[in-house]
């Protein structure tokens, strides 16, 4: 792999930048392999990255239906934190938090991650009651969290408007270490990376149905022919029931679709991430200029990825009630991604029933900044058969024995989380 | 979207609240031991993507529920069922399979 340094930008202007080296080769596949991944999403990705880094399996390919980071990890709104109350899903997301905060390092692929600070905001003294009680859970496990008083929170984001008649606000909760990253450039990098230790990463090559031997998986069969391997694991966002059908396992998921939507590119208006506590909308500047909005579900099962306008209608209207002053933009483009909703909002990495079949999904909202955390323990999950200590509290068998990793307290209405 | 409710004819999406899949059998009350029958029923879904089945409300009008078969990636509305319809056609569906 070549190093991309200042240096070698230097070196490869005199060439007038037309020798630089493929990113990533666009191999045949072979008959078989040690390990499938289905999806080459950020998932997919970053989990054949960490099997060859951390476990030396380097016969190993990604199999994208259409191009590689083409799916959710091209269509979030960017943001990542790691502000969650329950442990299960603490330890998780704070281990992602302080990979996300080497990862350019670690791939030598900037993926622009700036960590600017997230604030949610409270619009009564009850709200700030349950942000206090996550804050302290946070803070108890090592998390950073700070809670903001009104004075706090018009100070750090003096552009809100604070005096909403129905909405005022009242405070907020703040995690400091939580930011945005540069999202294709996440996928990007770990593709570069994966492709430079050996692996295989095989675009436009849909995986149609598995092979089976006796109860074990130990292949697919794809658009391009039969694929042998001794393990698959699956990392296909909103399309995990289709694929989970054909193998004859019915998952705990539904899928729908989240639209997100960015307004023409301004200055510098907002350098924070700030969300609406009494509707749900989340907004941050792009180092574009844009403002990135990011609201509910569409909340009817759709595997469309495109939405509707009765969602983009309410969160451009709660983003005005936040920020008069955005009244005036006019949006540039809107577009849908089809999450996976679980059953009790949190995802699941583990083994499935069936022997030599993986499963990494349930990502609802919250895919993207899970990336490096949900690559790394998925790989260890192939590689050793077993979770890692991050994932132990994300194994699909929670549902059936009610181990329950719901942080919202909303029970199994997937729409709802 | 529009969606044509059964009482109310062609309404606009935002008057609807969805609810669901409609074809979900729920066990006997008194069967506490099928672990496997109520981990269906209450967290497994079949997340069909070209015909699904899912329970409507028209919370903002009539606040009739009623089923629709409708094709996930298009949206297409292949058919509306009133409750009565769909029990009465889930009967029927039922006793052709036990045959």
């Amino acid at each position: 792999m070549q190093k991309y340094s200042a240096l070698s930008l230097v070196k490869h202007a005199f060439s007038k930048h037309k020798k630089w080296q493929k990113a990533w080769e666009n191999p045949e596949p072979k008959k078989t392999y040690d390990v499938i991944i289905i999806g080459g999403g950020g998932h997919g990705l970053a989990t054949a990255y960490y099997l060859a880094k951390e476990h030396g399996i380097t016969n190993v390919a990604v199999l994208e239906k259409s191009y590689l980071g083409g799916g959710n990890v091209g269509r979030n709104t960017t943001i990542v934190r790691s502000n969650y109350m329950l442990p299960e899903n603490t330890k998780f997301y704070e281990f992602g938090l302080k990979m996300w905060e080497k990862l350019s390092l670690e791939l030598n692929y900037n993926v622009m991650f700036s960590n600017r600070g997230l604030v949610n905001l409270a619009h009564t003294s009850g709200q700030l009651d349950g942000f206090r009680r996550r804050g302290n859970s946070m803070r108890l496990q090592g998390v950073d969290a700070e809670l903001l008083d009104r004075q706090a929170v018009a100070k750090f984001v003096p552009q809100l408007n604070m005096d909403n008649e129905r909405f005022p606000i009242v405070g907020g909760l703040l995690q400091p270490r939580a930011g945005t990253a540069r999202h294709d450039a996440v996928a990007w990098g770990y593709a570069r990376g994966a492709d430079a230790r050996g692996i295989d990463l095989i675009q436009n090559c849909e995986v149609t149905g598995f092979i089976r031997e006796k109860d074990k998986i130990v292949g697919v069969d794809t658009n391009r022919g039969q694929i042998r391997a001794g393990k698959v694991g699956m990392s296909v966002a909103g399309s995990s029931s289709l694929l989970a059908e054909k193998a004859g396992l019915r998952l705990p998921l539904e899928s729908h679709v989240l639209q997100a939507l960015v307004t023409e590119p301004i200055k510098p208006f907002l350098n924070t991430v700030v969300t609406y506590g009494s509707g749900h909308c989340y907004i941050s500047q792009s180092d574009k200029g844009s403002l990135v909005f990011g609201g509910d579900l569409d909340f009817y099962n759709s595997y469309a990825q495109r939405g509707n306008l009765p969602v983009i209608e309410d969160v451009t209207s709660l983003a005005i009630q936040m920020f008069p002053a955005v009244s005036k933009l006019r949006l540039l483009r809107s577009w849908g991604g089809i999450v996976d909703m679980s059953m009790d909002g949190s995802p699941i990495i583990d083994k499935s029933p069936i022997e030599g079949l993986y499963i990494n999904t349930g990502w609802c909202y919250g895919g993207f900044k899970a990336v490096p955390a949900a690559g790394f323990a998925f790989a260890h999950t192939i590689a050793t058969g077993d979770v890692h200590e991050i994932n132990s509290g994300l194994q699909l068998s929670r549902f059936d024995k009610g181990y329950l990793v719901d942080e919202g307290g909303k029970g199994p209405v997937p729409k709802s989380h | 979207m529009m969606i044509k409710c059964p009482c109310c004819g062609n309404r606009y999406l935002s008057e609807f609240s969805y609810e669901g899949d409609a074809t979900l059998k729920r066990p006997d009350e008194n069967n506490y031991s099928d672990n496997q029958a109520w981990y269906d029923y209450v967290y497994a879904r079949i997340n069909d993507k070209d015909n699904h089945a899912e329970l409507w409300h028209h919370v903002q009008g009539c606040r009739q529920f009623f089923v629709v078969k409708r094709n996930l990636q298009t949206h297409q509305i292949y058919h509306v069922y009133s409750m009565s319809d769909w029990r009465e056609q889930q009967h029927l569906l039922g006793e052709t399979n036990g045959q």
